[in-house]
């Protein structure tokens, strides 16, 4: 039986070029992800450590990851999730 | 009928594919930050552009022989000698720069970052960039030139368009000094004063040295 993933926090480490209203806004558009919060933990020269919860219905993890790559942001550690039976 | 409604969703979608476009090139040069360096390259090359002009038409004037044909071909030949070289220039630098700094993100990332927003963005700076390099010079250097472009058409007397052209070339500067009094939310009329004082010791420096 098939799992959905519905909320899932994260920590990551994104460049500061990226603006974190940017970064939310490309995340909204991923399959299943309704709603995108994000917190930034940390600043350093060059990057930040942000805290990311992604909530949805059923969220498409690896297309979350690679827009976070194309956004120059990478996952460190997944840190909560919360999924659930689909069907 | 039916071929209304197709032709305008066609236009629709064509309409917002293209708003798609430039809000995707906004959102690049918000990424790249290229306003700023953009700005600063539009100021320096413009003034080049500027100055070069006002040289090229004293240069003629102590020389003794204006001929409106050698001033617009040298000045034509210029700026577009100015705007090649800006356009080559500022986009092989700025291609260095901002590849140092994709490979700087990508050493901190851990990550490979081809195809990303991050160097679309860095393409999009180098091309923009390179282009108002490119562009501005010849805009202040046609400025300059439209003068003696009237007077090949016999529209206005060589002298005039002497006078005319050093005239609008001490504008430009002026102008572009007061931009950046604006921008440096600084007294507008002293930067512009400053750059047309630049412009006018050049033109002194010139008539001195062919002794008028």
């Amino acid at each position: 039986m098939p799992a959905t993933l519905n909320r899932m926090v994260v920590d990551a480490l994104k460049s500061r070029d990226i603006p974190i209203i940017e970064l939310s806004k490309a995340l909204c558009e991923v399959r299943g992800i309704g709603e995108v919060e994000m917190l930034v933990m940390e600043v350093d020269a060059d990057t930040e450590t942000v805290k990311i919860v992604f909530k949805g219905d059923d969220v498409d993890y690896d297309a979350a990851v690679e827009t976070m790559r194309q956004y120059g942001t990478v996952i460190r550690s997944i840190d909560e999730i919360s999924m659930s039976k689909s069907g | 009928m039916d071929n209304d409604t197709e032709d305008s969703s066609r236009l629709g979608s064509a309409i917002s594919s293209v708003r798609k476009s430039i809000a995707q090139l906004r959102q690049y040069a918000s990424i790249s930050r290229v306003e700023e360096i953009s700005r600063r390259y539009f100021v320096i090359n413009a003034y080049d552009g500027a100055m070069t002009m006002l040289g090229i038409v004293i240069g003629f004037h102590v020389a003794g022989n204006v001929d409106p044909r050698l001033v617009v071909g040298a000045g034509l030949g210029g700026s577009l000698a100015m705007g090649v070289s800006g356009f080559t220039g500022a986009y092989l630098s700025e291609r260095a720069e901002r590849q140092m700094r994709l490979k700087d993100i990508e050493r901190h990332l851990f990550t490979n970052l081809e195809n990303s927003v991050l160097e679309s963005a860095s393409n999009f700076a180098a091309v923009w960039v390179a282009l108002v390099d490119g562009a501005a010079p010849a805009i202040t250097a046609f400025v300059s030139l439209s003068p003696f472009i009237l007077a090949l058409q016999g529209l206005i007397s060589v002298p005039l368009a002497v006078l005319s052209a050093v005239a609008l070339s001490i504008l430009s500067l002026f102008v572009l000094g007061a931009y950046l009094g604006r921008v440096s939310k600084e007294n507008i009329l002293l930067y512009g004063l400053q750059t047309s004082l630049a412009g006018g010791a050049t033109a002194g420096l010139l008539l001195l040295i062919g002794g008028f």
